[in-house]
């Protein structure tokens, strides 16, 4: 009897060791297995904050830079985080007053009052988290210094470079809950590129199970695929598109303007990686593009009937080859 | 003297009385007039010589600024519009502004996490409704 109690117990302990999630290849957070691994070697501050996904349980005040072409324009955001759902709202001077995202482990839902519409998008967290843990997978160098108060908060900050020792990002991590809490972005010439920063948090804030329903009736639902299939057809472009089951997921479509014409881009996020497709109505010189690409940014261009595409991507060229036969380049 | 001057004189006078000759029988010859047939058919031919002119004159009107048009567009075509089927775009930026576009974009996506992006905070704080309509496959909650 004691021999199978014993071998009872030995079983539970293997059960045991193996759910837990440290291994560089892939764990489980909320309950999914996620398609990235935190490495063993990043700094343990960064660790803990990749491990953190989905555990965290917090409100604050956010306020979000980005760079625009000569712009750098800032919103403030309001966010209520509790494990994998989020719900983010702006305050009622913001030009985005009205507008709600709720996001969990499967979507992410953008309600826009003012347009009367409910846009369904692909959950950008994970995503997130997913670049930060590829750069560890990358020929980037970490350090991790004391970060000094953010938000009232004791951090630690861990800064990215190249291999060359250009600064790439900026993380400032609160170590006992993984928390970050301001990160900051820059190009390959130094310039900051985007940020964000909480100014105020709360790590025992009261949530209410409604905090993250989202379901206002009469709205237009709006999918990436429903967008992306108006503007081919409104804007006559080319049916030229990734598969919906095909290892990318289509995170947005749009227009924008390039010397003057229109030019349309999907993105398409994937396991950590974040690819582009641009076509238009002019011819692209592959050299140039060639000269372009950096070790984090590579390209692929094409043409076909008339247009021009052109892939962008933080995968290997072989990849963006790949990619490109998919759609027939 | 004297009888060269005399000699002169007399010989013009003889030249003069034999063009007089010459005329009274030029007048005395019968006159003969015109055909009316002969009138008639001339006046057919001018008719149909100056019908051909104004055609030509009219024909000229059309073919000659045609063909300026199309020599201006056959110059437009070989100068302007090198590539068929592909508009001219400023050259010198285009492969720069998509890979600036990719990395401004990826930044903006990165850092905003669960909060709007770059893009989303300039397309989606416009007041007007997007274009779908229910051939895009929007669907009403």
């Amino acid at each position: 009897m004691r021999k199978w109690l014993a071998l009872a117990l030995v079983c539970v302990a293997c059960v045991s060791i193996a759910q837990v999630p440290a291994g560089p290849r892939g764990f489980k957070v909320g309950g999914q297995k996620r398609a990235w691994g935190v490495g063993l070697d990043l700094p343990p501050a960064l660790r803990s904050a990749l491990l953190s996904l989905g555990r965290t349980r917090y409100s604050g005040t956010r306020v979000v830079t980005q760079k625009q072409g000569p712009n750098r324009e800032s919103h403030t955001e309001f966010v209520i985080t509790d494990g994998i759902r989020s719900r983010v709202e702006f305050p009622n001077t913001s030009a985005l007053r009205g507008q709600v995202i709720v996001e969990d482990n499967e979507h992410r839902r953008h309600y826009m009052p003012d347009k009367n519409e409910l846009h369904i998008l692909p959950p950008r967290r994970e995503q997130a988290f997913g670049r930060i843990a590829q750069l560890g997978k990358r020929k980037f160098t970490f350090t991790q210094t004391p970060g000094g108060m953010v938000a009232g908060l004791n951090t630690q900050l861990v800064t990215v470079s190249d291999p060359k020792g250009n600064v790439m990002q900026r993380l400032w991590i609160e170590p006992n809950s993984g928390l970050f809490v301001k990160r900051e972005i820059y190009d390959r010439t130094g310039a900051l590129q985007a940020s964000f920063e909480f100014t105020q948090m709360n790590l025992r804030p009261r949530i209410d199970a409604s905090d993250f329903n989202l379901q206002p009736k009469g709205v237009r639902i709006i999918t990436p695929q429903i967008a992306l299939n108006g503007i081919i057809k409104r804007e006559r472009f080319l049916d030229v598109k990734f598969p919906e089951n095909g290892g990318l997921q289509l995170e947005a479509a749009h227009i924008m303007k390039i010397g003057g014409q229109a030019v349309l881009v999907q993105n398409y996020v994937g396991s950590g990686h974040r690819v582009s497709l641009y076509q238009l109505r002019a011819s692209v010189d592959p050299a140039q593009l060639g000269r372009l690409a950096r070790p984090e940014v590579r390209t692929y261009s094409w043409q076909s009937s008339g247009s021009s595409f052109v892939l962008v991507g933080d995968v290997s060229d072989a990849e963006l080859r790949e990619l490109a036969r998919r759609l027939g380049g | 003297m004297n009888d060269k001057l005399n000699f002169d004189g007399r010989m013009l006078d003889e030249k003069l009385a034999a063009q007089a000759q010459i005329a009274d029988a030029v007048k005395a010859l019968p006159e003969e007039p015109l055909s009316l047939a002969w009138r008639s058919d001339l006046n057919t031919k001018l008719h149909a010589m100056a019908a051909r002119r104004k055609k030509l004159d009219l024909f000229g009107w059309i073919w000659k600024p045609a063909a300026g048009v199309a020599l201006a567009g056959a110059l437009a075509v070989a100068f302007v519009a090198r590539e068929p089927g592909m508009a001219p775009v400023a050259r010198k930026s285009i492969e720069k502004e998509l890979v600036n576009s990719y990395v401004e974009s990826t930044a903006s996506w990165e850092v905003s996490t669960d909060g709007v992006s770059s893009v989303e905070a300039k397309e989606k704080s416009t007041q007007a409704p997007s274009e779908w309509d229910q051939e895009d496959g929007s669907a009403t909650l």
